[in-house]
């Protein structure tokens, strides 16, 4: 392990997350675990609704701090770092929210170019056509002068992931990209993320829960539950895992280490007690 | 009684790390500035939604103000035979105490309530968010521009507050109730002084754009992002900046103007 | 929002709040009077002020020439004193000139009222008026009006 922080350009992995404690409030979100995003590949972090897999992602951005615990981009321990250094690091990271989060007063043109205006002194002759490529690239080039407000949900998540990979980063997060999308979206997203990763090299996280697209397109799986991982390895392993937490979560069954009563007294004497009062 | 003690103390702990973060805010914003080129173009565009959108309001006011003081004026001042005294009336009326209280009333409603709520509307949609993501300061990108849009666009707009309702005053008491046109001017260029009453006039509303502008990207920026959390963080904007004008101006005004016999 | 469009409009904003200033501050108070103007002080004793008060104005026939700077009361002979900033302008005001406190209209604000007298000396800076006159005291004249009814006399 120790090796590959030393050496961070010939590590697999670009991102190392080791024994992570996290709280919110009183509650434990993350209780140590280790983590690892091998680079070029995409991995998809799963769980149950209410883990923590947003907070993840921002935790990994920088955005919130840990308790303890050591999150290593490239090498460089995410929370230690000052503002300045975090700023350029985030230059390297896409994320793609789940709502899009499109600047709403800015045409989908507009909000491509953002990160090449503010970042680069690029000149406009140089922008446009780049902008143009990524929109190409995620198939959204006619709908350049059109307003968020005027996007589908699916067509503005799109543009988002354009706007993602305008400055070529190593790394796109993905919070719950394929939430709430029709059928035909969802396999336009689960086709451009596999693409995007190819073509540009990329190193992909997805957090989903989506189980079915997921286990499509992802090379490795975490499944998170309880602020611990339950499971992990490729496709292949998890859906061989025996574990019963884990079967019941990638096949939806109802009840099961998941109970489907909230705890509660004995239903008899709840009824019963009615009665007799 | 101790649950209410315990209720106190948490809130008292919770407002103070509410202040805590308004300063914060206030001091990033203010001393954090991004490249000049760049800040004076975000700085223009909000002094267009800002100053600009709420030139209407302030102008059309200002004139209905000035235009009231006029006949109420003329109506209680004639009565002593004094309506050569309307002139100043009006002009110390608005210059002192009703133009920069009023227009910041008003611009605490139009623009500082909108602002929370832009701000707020991007908080919840996660467009701050993003932004910071995208390796932008939100606070140099978003906030501060509109922080200072506030601070700049409220003395002008008191003051063309003070000059429309002087008008107005003018069309009243001189063209419509008789009132004589050399005597309304000279005995108010007589009473009026430069330094007491309009300079004062545009530091009180100074004071008040700081006040209004910090409470409305405060506000905002701290919203909770839901829907009603935005809705509570316009009203906490309209309602905390209106009684943080009033109260500022008696202080104002006792240090202004406490001194006059 | 075409930023062309935003510029102008900004323009036009921050221009008229720019004419209202100076339009407030030429017609509506005594910035013209502030104007670089240069002035020397005079003082006059009076037994009562009356409603005078500090930039209260000072006027020939009519026409403002100066204001009223201070007002204070002399601690030792415990009348007030008045100082008054005259434009230097009007520099040719003689020793004998007289000053009396008069009211502007029948309910109107007072002044001092400069009468300019015959002799050939210039006052200077730093002189003093000595001819005065103070202000009329209402109910002086009240009682003055009732005193002379009292007695049977027509005014």
């Amino acid at each position: 392990m120790s090796e590959t922080v030393n050496t961070p350009q010939l590590s697999d992995n670009l991102i190392e997350i080791r024994d992570l404690h996290f709280k919110h409030g009183d509650r434990t979100i993350y209780d140590g675990i280790d983590l690892d995003i091998a680079r070029g590949k995409i991995t998809a972090i799963m769980g149950p609704s209410g883990t923590g897999k947003t907070t993840l992602l921002r935790l990994i951005g920088g955005q919130l701090k840990p308790q303890s615990g050591k999150i290593l981009f490239e090498g460089l321990n995410i929370p230690t770092l000052n503002t300045r250094d975090l700023y350029k690091v985030r230059e390297k990271m896409g994320m793609l929210f789940q709502s899009g989060a499109l600047f709403t007063n800015l045409s989908v043109f507009e909000n491509v170019a953002f990160p090449l205006r503010e970042h680069t002194s690029l000149p406009n002759e140089i922008i446009r056509p780049l902008v143009l490529m990524k929109l190409q690239s995620v198939g959204l080039r006619g709908a350049r002068d059109l307003m968020p407000s005027e996007l589908s949900g699916g067509m503005a998540r799109r543009v988002a992931l354009a706007r993602a990979i305008a400055l070529d980063p190593l790394m796109i997060m993905y919070d719950e990209p394929f939430a709430g999308q029709d059928p035909i979206s969802m396999g336009v997203l689960v086709q451009l993320i596999g693409q995007l990763n190819k073509t540009l090299g990329l190193t992909s996280v997805i957090i989903s829960h989506d189980v079915h697209e997921a286990l499509s397109i992802a090379d490795s799986i975490y499944i998170l539950s309880d602020g611990k991982i339950i499971g992990q390895g490729t496709p292949d392993v998890i859906l061989q895992q025996s574990s019963a937490t884990v079967t019941q979560f990638i096949e939806g069954h109802p009840d099961g280490p998941v109970p489907f009563h909230f705890p509660a007294d004995d239903y008899k004497t709840d009824l019963l007690g009615t009665i007799n009062a | 009684m101790l649950n209410g003690l315990r209720i106190v103390g948490a809130n008292t702990i919770e407002s103070l790390s509410s202040v805590g973060r308004a300063g914060t805010l206030l001091f990033q914003s203010v001393f954090s500035l991004p490249r000049p080129l760049r800040a004076l173009k975000l700085l223009t565009e909000q002094l267009y939604v800002v100053g600009f959108m709420s030139l209407l309001i302030i102008s059309v006011a200002g004139m209905f103000i000035g235009m009231v003081l006029g006949l109420q004026g003329y109506t209680i001042l004639i009565k002593f035979g004094a309506d050569s005294a309307l002139g100043p009336m009006i002009a110390l009326s608005l210059l002192r105490e009703l133009g920069p209280v009023v227009a910041a009333l008003l611009f605490a409603g139009r623009a500082g309530s909108a602002l929370a709520a832009e701000i707020g509307l991007m908080k919840a949609t996660e467009q701050l968010s993003s932004m910071e993501m995208m390796a932008v300061n939100p606070i140099h990108r978003i906030i501060a521009p509109r922080f200072w849009a506030g601070v700049i666009s409220m003395p002008l707009l008191a003051i063309i507050f003070n000059a429309v309702g002087i008008f107005g005053g003018y069309l009243v008491g001189v063209e419509w109730l008789g009132v004589d046109n050399g005597g309304f001017w000279s005995s108010m260029q007589a009473n009026v002084d430069w330094y007491q009453d309009v300079v004062n006039g545009v530091i009180k509303s100074l004071i008040f754009g700081i006040v209004i502008s910090w409470i409305a990207v405060y506000r905002g920026f701290d919203s909770k992002p839901t829907a009603a959390g935005i809705s509570q963080a316009t009203t906490q904007t309209v309602v905390h900046s209106s009684l943080a004008v009033l109260g500022l101006d008696f202080i104002l005004t006792a240090l202004m103007f406490g001194d006059i016999a | 929002m075409d930023s062309r469009k935003i510029q102008i409009s900004v323009g036009f904003f921050v221009t008229a709040a720019i004419i209202s200033m100076i339009t407030l501050g030429l017609k509506a108070s005594n910035l013209n009077q502030y104007a670089g103007q240069e002035s020397y002080e005079v003082t006059a004793s009076f037994n009562n002020i009356g409603g005078l008060k500090v930039r209260s104005a000072v006027k020939v026939g009519g026409v403002v020439v100066g204001r009223v700077e201070k007002i204070d009361l002399d601690l030792e002979t415990l009348t007030p004193k008045v100082t008054m900033h005259i434009n230097t302008k009007f520099n040719r005001f003689s020793s004998e000139t007289s000053a009396a406190i008069l009211t502007a209209g029948l309910l109107g604000e007072q002044y001092i009222s400069l009468t300019p007298g015959g002799d050939d000396e210039i006052i200077q800076s730093g002189d003093e008026i000595y001819d005065t006159q103070s202000a009329v005291i209402l109910e002086d004249l009240i009682g003055q009006f009732l005193f002379s009814k009292d007695s049977g006399e027509s005014l």
